[in-house]
């Protein structure tokens, strides 16, 4: 557990670079004839009945992310997700795998070769039009977002066309810079065309291309293929870049909320630090989670969970069902039921809503609200109820929580309170009241004395198998569960 | 509170507060004398055909065979199985309940609905049809969200409420529809099943840490206190409810559209409700094994069994002078056929509203099908799709089109689709009744006493109501008459606040006059 180290290490151990998960697996027979059942086909050319890799794409998220070490690198990826609001759906597995790999190798990475990264992908140049951006026929789309959204962000309009931080001018001397990149014709390619991207020279716009004053009058000369690494220099260049980054960062992680005094206080350190360490994200989050105004009171646990971090915390600190066996198929299964618990939820991770990514995370003031509503707040308890209840199961085959092996994880299960106390403590960010408190106990013992909670549970620890012994606790703990997942305080983080 | 509510819908509508009301020129328009209050009980239901209906194959151009027959010999209806509604047009064989209802008057067929530069994606052209944004606009609020935002400013905060306990919007199925999105959140309250809602825990209300975390804490327990009051008025309208027709079985559409006209009978306030069915991205075997068969047929038997179902319910029920249809999907599909016995991504396409008050009949020119048409062009728009909401907008909850104008698109034209059962109240000449009698326009003077000249030929009385407007009984009495004089009527009760009002007046031997005041 993290709080029994020191708060140093413990942030070490959170940031620190996590080696990348295993590509997802062709999970089902009779699919995808030119790859192996529990091989992988994200080289695979697509031969025969290929629909399952979507399937198998999500089941492989969404079972990474229940079971992956306590680390940065799952949060991150979607922080990416959210921040190049790349929406994708229904396209080639392996372009949406690419990009999802790309997310995890740079999970906490350098930004800016993020940037680098992210400009020449065959998601982002299908997506924001960049496979069309030709000398002849300049398409703004991706220098636009690269600005306005993915860096220097747009400031105050002062004056026709000029956005403070960037101008109509420097919109357009970019996307001449950017030409040129185009993806192979891979979509849904039964041959070994490579889900890749190429520089074809020949679309390239190689004269000048003047910036603005925003940008100190700069000239970008032709640097073929690795012109689009100049424009990003150029970009880095500006403060306002690791700026707008470290605010994003600060969003997603402590509060949606930036005043002044955080702007100053918190924001431009940051953005200092970042600039500091040649835009290596690690330190600056090292100093933005162990910084005095992360523990604050006042942004601690305020965070609406968004529809990820609402079915983690639930199922994680049971270990999810990793203790039944399910297979490869029913296991890919149950991972692409999550991605439709958090679909129902509003959350398509390969769906952004809009470039701009998530409302919760761009538009004020609700904000992170957008997560709840009057039916979304009925899927979330619909589907804590599911995940907890015993009829519950996976196209048939029955999986149950692990309530045993939880209960046994406890410190001291036996003493009630102290059992419930525990408990809190895991699945809430911030103290109940006693009343609140008394009503989750109800639930819980519904009638037993505390003593007969002694006599039931340690008979239910020595013969965890036996119904007879069994079925009082369980019930009981569903029935309380239930309550604790229905809570306001548990849609918070 | 009431009072409060109102004016602030009023203001933000405008509503004439002309001081003297003989001064007021009612014109004949529905746009001004419908007088149905943006608070009225008129309902919208939102049928989304998901996928880019192909109207071709739904709404056939009679006069085009020559054509058709060319550009889509594998697809097109024959002639002689296409169910006509008039001698140009016709509806595809699957379709004989709107095909009724089309005859009973209760069908308005809007021909190549679209907008200009048409997006032939289903997500960004969905966005566009559901926000009611130009092609080139990103508008995250939905076209019915902005209105209602008019009427609720500031939802959910302080919802429900004594004066407005029922959700603004009801969403069939799992999602919030995104027509209802508003400034704040979405207006639609989804349900899956009015039988079986979910409710919550109630919400402790105790006092919350000042500070973000109590913020959001506060939020999300108003909201669970919200759901369960909207849960609770969606089952009580529920069963209290009841269908009057057993609807098709196996038909997803006719099962939402069951549930809905279950919850207006029930008194549900809800001013629109969503409802949903996809299927219609028919790329391949769009017609199968002939070409009034296969995929297509099958989804239009199902819109149109379900809809001519509803239709029926509602009527029986009482309420088809309250409840319009419309159906909307996001592109029609191209001209030529495809290589797959089906017909790709398209433009515009044609709309249905259905209902007891729609003007019944055919808006639009039948589709021009030329033999050499390309195979990339979709059926050209004719009529833009705000138009359609902003004209449904002024018709049926009588907004202004000053306001329709801010909403949708500021080039917003006027058609009359479903002003049938607006009433038509008369100019401000006298108006002679059947028996003889001649009533005058309503005029006030300064100590805000209602007047009007009549002229009987007998002695006799006038009786007279007032309806504020949501229809309810605000006054009513009756005054003796005798010959050619100014009458006082009434004058202006303080309760009543500013805004339109009805007034009803019958003679002695029972002819009626209906009259427009406005208090300021």
């Amino acid at each position: 557990m993290i709080h029994s180290k020191g708060l140093n290490s413990a942030v070490d151990y959170l940031i620190k670079t996590q080696s990348i998960p295993p590509p997802p697996l062709k999970h089902k027979e009779g699919t995808d004839e030119g790859v192996e059942l529990g091989k992988t086909w994200i080289n695979s050319p697509y031969v025969g009945l290929t629909k399952f890799r979507g399937q198998s794409l999500d089941g492989w998220y969404y079972m990474n992310l229940m079971k992956s070490r306590t680390n940065l690198q799952d949060r991150m990826v979607f922080f990416w997700l959210n921040y190049f609001g790349i929406s994708y759906l229904s396209k080639d597995a392996r372009a949406m795998y690419s990009y999802l790999r790309l997310y995890q190798e740079m999970a906490v990475g350098n930004f800016k070769t993020m940037i680098q990264r992210i400009a020449v992908e065959p998601a982002m140049l299908d997506f924001l039009d960049g496979h069309t951006n030709h000398k002849s026929n300049p398409n703004e789309n991706f220098a636009r977002e690269l600005m306005e959204l993915f860096t220097i962000q747009k400031g105050e309009q002062v004056a026709q066309g000029d956005y403070t931080n960037y101008t109509e001018q420097d919109v357009v001397a970019l996307a001449r810079a950017l030409t040129g990149w185009r993806n192979y014709k891979f979509e849904y390619a039964d041959d070994n065309t490579p889900v890749a991207s190429y520089f074809d020279s020949k679309a390239h716009d190689t004269g000048d291309k003047q910036l603005s004053h925003r940008f100190n009058n700069a000239v970008i000369k032709n640097g073929g293929a690795n012109e689009y690494k100049e424009v990003i220099d150029i970009i880095f260049q500006q403060d306002e870049t690791s700026r707008a980054f470290c605010r994003e960062l600060y969003r997603y992680f402590m509060f949606h909320e930036i005043t002044d005094k955080v702007e100053i206080e918190v924001i431009e350190p940051l953005a200092a630090t970042l600039r500091a360490n040649n835009f290596e994200i690690q330190p600056v989050l090292k100093e933005l989670f162990t910084s005095a105004h992360f523990y604050a009171g006042t942004v601690r646990g305020a965070i609406i969970k968004n529809p990820h971090d609402f079915l983690t915390s639930l199922l994680r600190p049971f270990k999810e069902y990793q203790h039944i066996d399910l297979g490869l198929n029913r296991s890919y299964e149950q991972g692409a039921r999550y991605k439709g618990y958090s679909d129902e939820l509003n959350l398509e991770y390969l769906n952004s809503p809009t470039v701009s990514g998530w409302k919760a995370y761009c538009d004020a003031p609700l904000y992170y609200r957008h997560w709840i509503s009057p039916s979304l707040l009925q899927r979330r308890l619909q589907i804590a109820q599911r995940c907890v209840r015993e009829n519950n199961h996976i196209n048939g085959d029955p999986i149950d929580l692990n309530w045993i092996g939880f209960i046994n994880s406890l410190s001291n299960p036996l003493d009630v309170d102290n059992m419930i106390e525990e408990i809190l403590l895991i699945f809430l960010s911030r103290d109940l009241d006693a009343s609140q408190v008394a009503r989750l106990k109800d639930n819980l013992l519904q009638g037993f004395s505390n003593r007969e909670w002694i006599n039931q549970c340690s008979a239910f620890i020595a013969k965890p198998n036996d119904q007879w012994i069994s079925r009082p606790i369980t019930d009981r703990l569903r029935q309380f569960f239930e309550a604790l997942f229905g809570l306001a305080e548990f849609q918070l983080q | 509170m009431k009072r409060r509510n109102f004016l602030q819908t009023a203001a933000v509508f405008g509503l004439p507060t002309i001081v003297p009301i003989a001064g007021l020129s009612a014109s004949k328009s529905s746009l001004f004398t419908s007088l149905i209050a943006p608070e009225s009980d008129r309902v919208l239901v939102i049928v989304h055909l998901f996928g880019g209906n192909d109207g071709l194959n739904t709404v056939i151009p009679l006069d085009q065979y020559a054509g058709l027959t060319k550009v889509r010999p594998l697809v097109y209806i024959e002639n002689k199985l296409a169910l006509k509604v008039n001698d140009n047009l016709a509806l595809h064989p699957r379709m004989t309940g709107m095909q009724n209802m089309f005859s009973d008057g209760n069908l308005n067929i809007v021909q190549s609905v679209g907008y200009p530069k048409q997006n032939r994606s289903h997500f960004r052209s969905t966005d566009i049809w559901t926000s009611g944004s130009s092609a080139d606009d990103i508008e995250r609020t939905g076209w019915f969200g902005r209105y209602l935002d008019k009427l609720h400013p500031g939802f959910p905060v302080g919802y429900p409420s004594s004066e407005q306990p029922h959700p603004p919007a009801i969403s069939l199925g799992n999602v919030a529809h995104a027509s209802c999105e508003g400034a704040n959140i979405n207006f639609s309250q989804t349900v899956v099943d009015p039988n079986n809602v979910t409710m919550l825990a109630k919400a402790d209300m105790g006092a919350t840490s000042n500070d973000f975390y109590g913020t959001e804490l506060d939020f999300i327990r108003t909201t669970i206190t919200q759901t369960n009051a909207y849960n609770t008025v969606i089952s009580k309208a529920t069963d209290a409810g009841r269908n009057t027709v057993s609807y098709p079985s196996g038909n997803t559409l006719a099962d939402q559209l069951k549930e809905v006209a279950r919850m207006i009978s029930g008194g549900l306030q809800t001013k629109v409700y969503t409802v949903y069915l996809g299927g219609f991205d028919t790329h391949a075997k769009q017609v199968t094994p002939d070409t009034s068969n296969g995929n297509h047929a099958n989804s239009l038997r199902e819109v149109s069994d379900a809809i001519s179902a509803f239709q029926k319910d509602i009527k029986q029920l009482g309420l088809d002078d309250r409840v319009l249809g419309m159906t909307f999907s996001e592109f029609g599909r191209r001209i030529r056929q495809n290589a797959s016995q089906g017909t790709d991504h398209g433009d515009a396409g044609p709309m249905f509203l259905f209902g007891g008050c729609v003007n019944g009949g055919v808006i639009g020119d039948n589709v021009e099908v030329h033999p050499d048409v390309p195979q990339t062009e979709g059926v050209p728009m004719q009529i833009d799709f705000r138009d359609v909401y902003g004209s449904i907008l002024v018709d049926w909850f009588n907004v202004k089109s000053t306001l329709v104008k801010q909403l949708l698109h500021q080039e917003f034209k006027y058609m009359p689709l479903v002003g049938k059962c607006n009433e038509e109240l008369p100019d401000s000449t006298d108006v002679v009744t059947e028996d003889g009698w001649t009533i005058g326009d309503p005029f006030s003077n300064s100590s805000n006493e209602v007047r009007i000249t009549i002229s009987s030929p007998s002695s006799s009385k006038l009786r007279y109501s007032l309806f504020d407007g949501r229809g309810r009984l605000v006054l009513a009495n009756e005054i003796s008459v005798s010959g050619t004089a100014d009458y006082s009527l009434f004058t202006r009760p303080t309760r009543l606040p500013s805004g339109s009002y009805v007034l009803r007046m019958a003679t002695g031997s029972g002819s009626t006059s209906t009259r427009k005041v406005v208090f300021d």
